[in-house]
């Protein structure tokens, strides 16, 4: 048995908000946190529990792509208010705490992993009714007055979101043709600008969790979120490096890209053309090229060193592979 | 001392895969939190094999091409660019992970 994790910092903060009475219980900690310390606990209150998720940032880079905490949490708590399905998000960790920079939310349980919600025999029936979802979570989502967002309108990604790519990309010193090329395709490519809308940012199968029964019940990971087009949210869905197990399904590897328009366009969403997504595609293949080369960077540079940021940094021609193979009409 | 020396055996490939070939039987007995480190190392393993074997010469010329293509001078030959970019990065997946080709890459 491994020695247990210390968890008093996490006892006091909690003990600081809910009263001395409050105590911890059933705790695990997951392990693929990436850059965050995750600890799922119960909040235990005389005869009352309630499963809470708490998230710390323990490593930032100076480039970062991600938002701090902070505005994660109040991205969150927007679209909670607004009625988008995500975990309730319930307090952040102040400079008393002396837990550096996080936020505990509701817990809410379901499947992430992707292969489980393509392929698992326990999402047989509610995988048809998925992509309806999706077009309709995130339909609602960007009817969110854009306002709502105006805390990141300073975001290079709000601004301009192949120029933030592209400053990221220069910022890891390491020429890459394939990049370069797709950076450049996608100036010469602009779809006509479309007015600004909150967007998730990072809405791709991963990023929500799937009940066998209900289906979407929670959107998460709030670290990308920022202004700009509806369009972007549709085709980072559908970036292929998403699609997993199945490139042949476009909207998560789950159903069309048609369909998910559909959906979308069904839920008030903006008429969108499946072009206009491709383009979005596109743009979601050289991004996440970039993040692979982001971890290869944090290897290298030894900020962070690992031997899945490592693979990462290889990984990145694999991601250029599909770039190339859909700019050659190839892939789709 | 001398720079010269008889090829010593286990050659490099070999010690790679015996290598290799113990992190991959080990996986299956670690703790679940480390099995996918596992899993990625004997991967990261698997691209020094393939990367060993390959003929494939390293071109030094990145930057300068890079520059070109931002600065537009690609722009008039652009298809030419991109077929050689898909050749030159296909070449790269094959030691990465040639399973990650599509069947025109695929060699035989």
């Amino acid at each position: 048995m491994a020695e247990a994790p210390p968890f008093e910092d996490l006892l006091r903060a909690v003990r600081r908000r809910f009263g001395a009475g409050a105590t911890l219980d059933d705790i695990v900690v997951p392990t693929l946190g990436g850059s965050n310390r995750t600890v799922i606990f119960d909040l235990v209150e005389g005869a009352s529990r309630r499963r809470m998720v708490s998230r710390q940032e323990t490593y930032s880079a100076a480039n970062s792509p991600f938002l701090p905490t902070a505005q994660q949490f109040r991205a969150m708590r927007v679209a909670f208010d607004h009625g988008i399905p995500v975990p309730e998000p319930l307090f952040e960790y102040d400079a008393a705490d002396g837990m550096g920079s996080g936020f505990v939310t509701a817990f809410v349980s379901g499947e992430t992993f992707p292969k489980k919600i393509q392929t698992g025999a326990a999402f047989e029936t509610v995988r048809p009714r998925l992509v309806g979802q999706l077009g309709e979570v995130i339909a609602r989502m960007h009817a969110m007055p854009p306002e709502v967002f105006d805390f990141l309108a300073a975001m290079p990604d709000s601004h301009d979101p192949i120029a933030a790519q592209r400053d990221r990309y220069d910022s890891y010193e390491e020429p890459r043709p394939a990049v370069e090329a797709g950076l450049r395709w996608l100036e010469r490519n602009r779809p006509a600008p479309r007015e600004g809308r909150a967007l998730h940012g990072d809405f791709r199968l991963g990023n929500f969790m799937v009940d066998p029964e209900q289906g979407v019940v929670a959107l998460l990971d709030w670290e990308c979120a920022h202004l700009g087009s509806p369009a972007e949210d549709l085709g980072w869905l559908c970036t292929r490096s998403w699609r997993f197990g199945r490139p042949d399904r476009e909207a998560a590897g789950l159903a069309s890209r048609t369909e998910l328009l559909a959906a979308y366009a069904a839920a008030g969403g903006a008429a969108i053309d499946a072009d206009e997504v491709r383009y979005w595609e596109v743009f979601g293949l050289v991004r996440w090229a970039i993040l692979n080369m982001m971890q290869g960077h944090g290897h290298r540079s030894g900020v962070r060193r690992g031997l899945v940021f490592a693979a990462c940094g290889r990984n990145t021609a694999l991601v250029e592979y599909d770039l190339l193979m859909t700019l050659t009409g190839r892939y789709d | 001392m001398t720079d010269r020396i008889r090829p010593q055996t286990p050659d490099m490939a070999d010690l790679l895969h015996t290598v290799r070939e113990f992190v991959a039987a080990s996986t299956a007995k670690l703790p679940e939190e480390d099995r996918y480190q596992a899993q990625v190392a004997a991967y990261l393993l698997s691209i020094c094999e393939r990367e060993l074997a390959s003929a494939a010469a390293c071109v030094e010329d990145a930057g300068a091409l890079c520059r070109a293509i931002r600065a537009g001078e690609r722009d008039a030959d652009w298809d030419a660019l991109i077929s050689d970019l898909l050749q030159e990065t296909a070449a790269a997946v094959a030691i990465t992970k040639p399973a990650h080709l599509a069947p025109i890459h695929k060699e035989g």
